[in-house]
C-alpha cells in the first residue's frame, strides 16, 4: 500500500492554491525569513558574565538585546515590543546581573502575571546564575513558598521573581520585612505588560503606585524594564501602569522562519440565515490533517467548553489514523498545575503532537517549537491572535498559522478586512487607573503600608482627588487623620479584601462522585453558566454531569456520563441607571453615558447534539443574581419615535436589537477592546424590562414591552468601567455610522442575518429594515 | 470628570455615625457558660455599653488612664509610670520574689547562648497592645507596657498613644529603655510583640537594614518554656490560664484581648478614654504577671533548691524531657530519681521511661533496663518501653527474655521493625542451639 506522505508545504499549498479551500482563504500572507542583526555587548560588561555568556552560546547579542541592554545602563526605564521567542529575557537578565556581580546589595523584582510563567523564567535565570558561579540569590516568591523559606527569599534574594497578587498581599503589606530588598531595588522587571488592561491593568497600575511609595519611603528609586507583545500603544501603556517615562525598543534584530498566515473563512451552509460552517468542525479537520501528517500543530479555542469539544473530536481523528489517543492534549487554566507540568513536558520531547488550548499557552511559557497553529475565531484582541501565531514557528524553519473566523459579526468584520490584521494598527490597551472601586481599594491598602503625609498624592493622581478619597475613607471610619496625617484604623488586613483580577469571588470546586475526587476549579462567573444542575461539565475531553451544585460552599458534584448532547447556559441582563442627574445628555433622544448597575442571571440552559448542533431540550436554572457597579453608554427611542415608523412596535423593538447588536460590533472594533468587555441590554432605564438577546429569557413578558421606552446600553463589563462608556460616548457618531455601514452591506442582503442583526427567530427582511431605520433617524438626531 | 468625593458618596455609599458603629461590644457568652461566667459577661457588656452612651461628658485622660506627657527630641509621648513595692504580692507570688533569684541555669533551659549570664534586674519585661492582631505594616503598638526593678520597687512603665502622631515619641522611649536594659522577658514576643515593634521601629526610620536588632537580643519568651514545662498539666498554656494555676492570681473584669484593637479605634474616634483605661488595665496585668511567671519558672527549673522531691510527676517529667533536649542527662536524671522511688504503679510510668532514656544516656546501662523492667510492670503494654527494654536483653545477650519482650510488644502493635527483630532474635537462639 502507498502511504502518501504530506508535508507542511503540501498542506499550506492546498490550502491556499485553491484545490480544497480556495475561496475561502481572505488572505495569505507570507512574512519572508529574516537574517539576524547582532549588536555587541558594553565593552565594560563585567568579565565573568561576559564568560558565562559565551558559555552558554551566547558571543554576542541581537541588535535589540544590545540596544535594550545600552538603554538601561544608561539609567533609563525601558519598554520592549519585540515578538516571541526573540530573547527577550536576556536584555533584562544581562543588566541586572551586571550591577548585581560588581554590587551585590542590588536587588531586583521580576512580575510576571501568572505563577506559571515565574517557574519557567525562574529556571531561565537560574542557568545564567549557575554558569556565573557568583553568589546570587534568585527565588520565586508566591503562595507555593514555603513559610521557612520566606525569611530566606527576603534576606538573600538578589532577584525576587513574584506575580502581582503575591507582591498585593504577600510583599506590600509587609514591606518592613523586606526592608533589604525595598531600600536595594534598582530594577523592576514586569513581562507580559499587555496582560496588564482592562480592569487588572487598572489593579496593577495602582499596584505599582504603592510599590513606588514604598520605595520612595526607603530611598530607593527602581528603573522600569517592561516586555510587552506588539500593541499599538505600549509605551502609553508602561507610562500609565508604572507613572515614569520610559524609552521604546521595537526593532527586533533575531532571525525568524517563513512564516504563512491564512485567513479562512468557512463556507456559507445556510444562506438564507448567513450561517457558515462552524469554526469547530473546520478546526479540528484542518488540525486532524496536520497531526496526521506529523505536524506539530497547537490549536487555541475561545473557552474552556471549545477546547473540549475539539479535543474529543481530534481524539477521534488520530485514533482512525491508527495513532495513539494521547497525541493529543488539552491544555487549560482550570487543570490542576502537575497536569500542566505534564503537557509541557510532552510537547518538548515529542510525545505530544498536537495541543488543544485556551488561551493560558499564548503567554510566554516555553513549550518548544510548534510547526503550525490554528486559531478557532477571533481571540477577543489582536494582540492576543498574533501572540497565539507566534506559538508556530519559535525557532527557526517555515511556519503556518491558519486562523478560522466564526460566523460572528467582529470574526466577520475581520475576516472581510484583513488589512486591519495585517496593518499597522492593532488594539490600544486601555485602563483606568482611577477606576473608583480599583482607586478606593488600592488607596486603603497604601493607608494600611504607610500613612499618608500631609500634601501627598497618590501616584499621578492630584491632591485634591487624593484628598477627597482619604476624607471619604475618614468619614467611613477606615483612617483617621491626625495633624494632616492618615492612618489605617480597621483591624482587618485590606489587601485580603481585594482581587486584583477583578473577581472577588472564590473559585469553585469540580469534585466527581461516588470517587471524591477534586477534578478542575472554575471561576466563579464561569460557575453558573458551567455548574448549574444538569449541566454537562467537560474536562479532558470527558463529559461529566453536575449533579449537585453546593453554591454556598462553591462545590460541585459531577458524575462521569457519556451524552450525545452538551449544554449551554441561557442568560439575561438587566441595567439600571443609578444617577440621572449625573448623566450627560445629548441631543432628543438622550445619548448618554453614566454610572449603572446591571444584574445578570442564567435562566436556563439547552442541550445540543454533538456533531449536528440541533437543540435536543432545555432545562431552569435557580442561581443567585450577579450584579455590577459600572459604565455604561446608552440612548433612549421614546414610543413617539417608535410609532412614527411604518413598522409594528414588536419589529421596530426587534429592529432596535438588531442596530445594537451591529453598534456593539462596530464599537469592539472601534474601540479596540474584546467583544465581552463590552455587554449589552435592550430594556428600560429602571431595568424593570429587558429584551431577549442572543438566546436570553424575556424579563417581565412579552406583554409589558408596550409600556416602557426602550433604551439600548452598552456597558463596560467590568466593576467600575475601565473608560469605555466615555470613550464610546465620545466616538458614538463614528460606531453609529460604521454601525450602519455594516447592516447595509451584509452578505446576506435585504433578510438580515444573524452576522448584521444578531440571533434572532427569524430573518424576514422587516427587522432589518427597522434596524437601518432607527439608525439613520440617531444619525440625523446626532448630527443636528 | 465631577468631583471624586460626590462620585464616592453615589457609588460607594454614605457614611453611617462611624463612632457608634464600632463601640466595642463583648463576644456572646459561650454556650454552657456557668453563672460566674454569665455574671461577667454582663458586667462586661455593661461596662461597654457605658461607653459607646452618646452625649456624656467624656472625663479626662489624666483622670481615667493616669499619667503624664513626657518630653522626647521627637515631642511629647504619654508615660503611665507605676511603681509597685517589690514586697508586694501578685496572686500568690511576691512581685521582688524573682529578682533575689539566681538565673543562671536559664540560658541552658532555653538552649539560647545570648541568655547566658541572664539577671533579672537587667530584665526589661515587654507587652505591647497593638490596633491589629496580624504583622501587617498597618498594626500599631499603641500600648507598650514595660516592667522593670528600680531599687526596691517593680516599676511598670506604659508608653501610651495618644494619636498615632504620638508614635516617634514614644518608640523614642522604648529604645532608651532598651539601651538600659541588656535582656528582654515576654510572653509570646519572638512572633507577636517583638515582630509589631521591629517594624513600627523600621517605619519610623529607628532601624535600617544595617541596624535592625530587636530580634536579636537576648530575649526570654516566657511562652515557648511555659509550654515546655506545664504542657499537660493544665488545659492550655495560655497566659490567662497560667496565671489562674501557676500564679494563683484572677483578673476581675479583664477586657478580652481580642476587643482590645477595637477599644484604640473607640478611643480614636470618640475621645472617651475609659476603653483605653480598661487595656492599660489589661496590659499592667500582663507585665506583673511575666515577672511573677518568670520566678516561678526559674523556681521549677531549678535543679538546685532542693526542693525536686515536691516537683509533681507531671511536671518533673516535663522538666526532664527538656533538660534531655538539651542535652543534659544529668539534670533530667536529678529531677527523676527522687520521684522514680516510690512504688510503682501506672502514674509512675512516663518518670520511668525518661529515667531510662536519661540513664541510657548516661552510660549506665543497668540502671536503664532496671527502669524499662519497672516501666513495663507499671505499663506492660508500653510499646515503647517494650522495644527498648528488647534491646536492652538482646545487647546483653539475654535471647530468650529478649525474645519474649519482643513477642509482648508485636503483640502491641505488629510492625515490620519488630517482626525482624523477633525472626533474627529467633535465628540467633536456633544458631546457639546448634553451636
Amino acid at each position: 500500500m502507498l502511504l502518501e506522505t504530506r508535508t507542511l508545504d503540501d498542506i499550506i499549498a492546498d490550502l491556499t492554491g485553491g484545490r480544497e479551500h480556495g475561496p475561502q482563504v481572505t488572505a495569505h500572507h507570507v512574512r519572508p525569513p529574516r537574517l539576524p542583526r547582532f549588536g555587541a555587548f558594553p565593552d565594560d560588561l563585567h568579565p565573568v558574565l561576559q564568560e558565562s555568556l559565551a558559555r552558554l552560546g551566547i558571543e554576542r547579542p541581537y541588535a535589540h538585546q544590545a540596544q535594550a541592554i545600552a538603554t538601561v545602563r544608561a539609567g533609563k526605564h525601558l519598554v520592549l515590543t519585540t515578538p516571541t521567542a526573540s530573547g527577550k529575557t536576556l536584555c533584562y537578565n544581562v543588566p541586572v546581573l551586571d550591577r548585581v556581580l560588581r554590587e551585590p546589595e542590588t536587588r531586583a523584582l521580576y512580575i510576571f502575571p501568572t505563577k506559571a510563567l515565574s517557574q519557567d523564567q525562574y529556571s531561565g535565570l537560574h542557568a545564567l546564575i549557575e554558569a556565573t558561579g557568583a553568589d546570587i540569590g534568585t527565588f520565586t516568591f508566591d503562595g507555593d513558598t514555603p513559610p521557612d523559606a520566606r525569611r530566606a527569599v527576603r534576606d538573600h534574594g538578589h532577584v525576587v521573581i513574584t506575580n502581582p497578587d503575591m507582591l498585593h498581599s504577600g510583599i506590600l503589606p509587609q514591606h518592613t520585612k523586606w526592608l533589604k530588598l525595598f531600600e536595594n531595588l534598582r530594577y523592576v522587571v514586569i513581562d507580559e505588560l499587555h496582560t496588564y488592561r482592562g480592569i487588572f491593568g487598572s489593579h496593577v497600575a495602582n499596584l505599582l503606585r504603592r510599590l513606588r511609595r514604598i520605595c520612595r519611603f526607603y530611598g530607593s528609586d527602581p528603573q522600569f524594564i517592561c516586555c510587552s507583545a506588539t500593541i499599538a500603544n505600549p509605551v502609553e501603556l508602561a507610562t500609565r501602569l508604572t507613572g515614569v517615562a520610559l524609552d521604546l525598543v521595537g526593532e527586533s534584530g533575531a532571525p525568524t522562519g517563513e512564516h504563512h498566515l491564512v485567513c479562512y473563512n468557512p463556507p456559507v451552509v445556510n444562506q438564507q440565515l448567513g450561517l457558515r460552517a462552524g469554526v469547530l468542525k473546520t478546526s479540528h479537520r484542518l488540525a486532524a490533517d496536520l497531526i496526521t501528517s506529523g505536524v506539530s500543530t497547537i490549536v487555541f479555542a475561545g473557552s474552556r467548553l471549545q477546547v473540549e469539544i475539539i479535543l474529543k473530536y481530534l481524539r477521534e481523528a488520530v485514533t482512525k489514523a491508527h495513532l495513539p489517543a494521547d497525541l493529543v492534549q488539552g491544555y487549560r487554566g482550570g487543570y490542576l498545575p502537575n497536569h500542566r507540568r505534564r503537557i509541557e513536558a510532552g510537547l518538548r520531547d515529542g510525545s505530544v503532537r498536537g495541543v488543544v488550548a485556551t488561551n493560558a499557552l499564548e503567554l510566554g511559557i516555553d513549550i518548544g517549537s510548534l510547526e503550525a497553529c490554528i486559531i478557532a475565531g477571533y481571540p477577543g484582541s489582536i494582540a492576543s491572535l498574533w501572540q497565539q501565531s507566534g506559538r508556530a514557528g519559535r525557532r527557526h524553519g517555515k511556519s503556518l498559522t491558519v486562523w478560522i473566523a466564526r460566523s460572528s459579526a467582529v470574526d466577520q468584520y475581520l475576516v472581510t478586512h484583513p488589512d486591519t490584521l495585517l496593518g499597522a494598527s492593532p488594539e490600544h490597551a486601555r485602563i483606568d487607573s482611577n477606576n473608583l472601586f480599583v482607586l478606593v481599594d488600592h488607596m486603603k491598602c497604601a493607608a494600611f503600608e504607610l500613612p499618608f503625609e500631609p500634601d501627598e498624592a497618590f501616584g499621578d493622581l492630584s491632591l485634591k482627588d487624593t484628598t477627597e478619597v482619604l476624607r471619604y475613607l475618614e468619614s467611613h471610619g477606615v483612617l483617621n487623620e491626625s495633624q494632616g496625617r492618615f492612618h489605617w484604623m480597621e483591624r482587618v488586613f485590606p489587601a485580603t479584601h481585594v482581587n486584583l483580577r477583578g473577581v472577588p469571588e472564590e473559585n469553585f470546586v469540580v469534585i466527581e462522585v461516588p470517587q471524591d475526587r477534586i477534578l478542575a476549579e472554575v471561576d466563579f462567573r464561569s460557575a453558573h453558566t458551567t455548574l448549574h444542575e444538569h449541566a454537562i461539565h467537560n474536562i479532558d475531553g470527558l463529559q461529566y454531569q453536575v449533579e449537585r451544585l453546593d453554591y454556598p460552599n462553591h462545590k460541585a458534584f459531577v458524575r462521569r456520563v457519556e451524552p450525545d448532547y452538551y449544554t449551554t447556559a441561557m442568560t439575561y441582563s438587566r441595567v439600571a441607571v443609578l444617577d440621572e442627574e449625573e448623566v450627560d445628555h445629548e441631543g432628543r433622544l438622550g445619548l448618554a453615558h453614566g454610572e449603572v448597575l446591571v444584574t445578570s442571571k442564567v435562566t436556563g440552559f439547552k442541550k445540543i447534539r454533538f456533531h449536528t448542533g440541533e437543540n435536543v431540550g432545555y432545562g431552569e436554572v435557580t442561581l443567585p443574581d450577579l450584579e455590577m457597579h459600572t459604565t455604561a453608554c446608552w440612548f433612549t427611542m421614546t414610543s413617539a419615535v417608535l410609532e412614527a415608523l411604518p413598522y409594528d412596535r414588536a419589529t421596530a423593538l426587534d429592529g432596535l436589537v438588531g442596530l445594537s447588536h451591529a453598534l456593539h460590533t462596530t464599537a469592539t472594533v472601534a474601540l479596540m477592546c474584546a467583544s465581552g468587555d463590552l455587554g449589552r441590554v435592550v430594556g428600560d432605564r429602571s431595568a424593570g424590562v429587558s429584551l431577549p438577546i442572543e438566546g436570553g429569557g424575556v424579563d417581565g413578558g412579552r406583554g409589558r414591552l408596550e409600556d416602557f421606552d426602550p433604551t439600548v446600553f452598552l456597558y463596560d463589563n467590568m466593576p467600575g468601567g475601565v473608560g469605555l462608556a466615555g470613550e464610546l460616548h465620545k466616538r458614538f457618531p463614528d460606531v453609529l455610522a460604521r454601525a450602519l455601514g455594516m447592516l447595509a452591506g451584509c452578505g446576506c442582503g435585504e433578510s438580515g442575518c444573524p452576522a448584521c442583526l444578531g440571533p434572532m427567530t427569524g430573518y424576514d427582511g422587516r427587522a432589518r429594515g427597522a434596524a437601518v431605520a432607527l439608525g439613520r433617524l440617531l444619525l440625523q438626531e446626532i448630527r443636528r | 470628570m465631577k468631583g471624586l468625593g460626590a462620585r464616592l458618596r453615589r457609588t460607594l455609599g454614605e457614611a453611617g455615625d462611624a463612632s457608634s458603629a464600632a463601640a466595642p461590644t463583648p463576644e456572646p457568652p459561650a454556650p454552657g457558660l456557668d453563672l460566674d461566667g454569665l455574671a461577667r459577661h454582663a458586667r462586661l457588656q455593661a461596662r461597654m455599653s457605658r461607653w459607646a452612651e452618646a452625649n456624656r461628658d467624656l472625663p479626662a485622660l489624666e483622670e481615667t488612664v493616669g499619667g503624664q506627657a513626657r518630653t522626647t527630641p521627637h515631642g511629647d509621648a504619654w508615660v503611665v509610670r507605676r511603681p509597685h513595692s517589690a514586697v508586694s504580692w501578685h496572686g500568690e507570688r511576691r512581685l521582688g520574689a524573682l529578682f533575689e533569684r539566681t538565673c543562671d541555669h536559664l540560658a541552658g533551659l532555653v538552649g539560647d547562648a545570648r541568655l547566658e549570664g541572664f539577671d533579672p534586674s537587667k530584665a526589661l519585661f515587654l507587652d505591647i497592645e497593638a490596633s491589629g492582631l496580624d504583622h501587617g505594616a498597618g498594626t500599631l503598638a499603641f500600648l507598650i507596657g514595660l516592667g522593670y526593678l528600680d531599687g526596691d520597687d517593680v516599676v511598670v512603665e506604659q508608653l501610651l498613644l495618644r494619636e498615632p502622631n504620638d508614635e516617634q515619641a514614644q518608640l523614642h522611649l522604648l529604645v532608651e529603655a532598651l539601651e538600659r536594659h541588656p535582656f528582654l522577658v515576654s510572653f509570646n514576643g519572638k512572633s507577636y510583640d517583638l515582630t509589631v515593634l521591629q517594624s513600627r521601629l523600621v517605619l519610623n526610620r529607628f532601624y535600617t537594614s544595617r541596624e535592625c536588632d530587636l530580634k536579636l537580643r537576648p530575649h526570654l519568651d516566657l511562652l515557648h518554656v511555659s509550654r515546655n514545662l506545664y504542657k499537660g498539666l493544665w488545659e492550655d498554656t495560655r497566659l490567662g490560664t497560667l496565671e489562674r494555676r501557676a500564679l494563683g492570681f484572677e483578673r476581675v473584669d479583664d477586657i478580652p484581648g481580642s476587643l482590645v484593637p477595637t477599644c484604640w479605634y473607640h478611643w480614636l474616634r470618640s475621645g472617651n478614654p475609659e476603653p483605653l483605661a480598661a487595656v492599660v488595665e489589661h496590659n499592667l496585668y500582663d507585665v506583673l504577671s511575666m515577672v511573677t511567671l518568670a520566678d516561678r519558672v526559674a523556681h521549677d527549673s531549678d535543679l538546685g533548691t532542693g526542693e525536686a522531691a515536691e516537683r509533681d510527676a507531671a511536671a518533673a517529667v516535663n522538666l526532664a524531657r527538656l533538660l534531655l533536649r538539651r542535652k543534659d542527662a544529668e539534670g533530667a536524671a536529678r529531677v527523676l530519681e527522687p520521684l522514680a522511688r516510690s512504688a510503682v504503679d501506672a502514674a509512675l510510668a512516663p518518670v520511668l521511661a525518661a529515667l531510662a532514656e536519661a540513664r541510657r544516656r548516661l552510660g549506665d546501662a543497668a540502671g536503664e533496663r532496671e527502669a524499662l523492667e519497672r516501666l513495663v510492670e507499671a505499663s506492660p503494654r508500653d510499646l515503647q518501653g517494650l522495644t527498648r527494654l528488647a534491646m536492652v536483653l538482646e545487647r546483653a545477650r539475654e535471647l530468650d527474655a529478649a525474645l519474649a519482650v519482643a513477642r509482648r510488644a508485636h503483640e502491641v502493635l505488629p510492625t515490620s521493625a519488630l517482626g525482624q527483630r523477633i525472626a533474627r532474635l529467633e535465628a540467633r537462639l536456633a544458631r546457639a542451639r546448634e553451636g
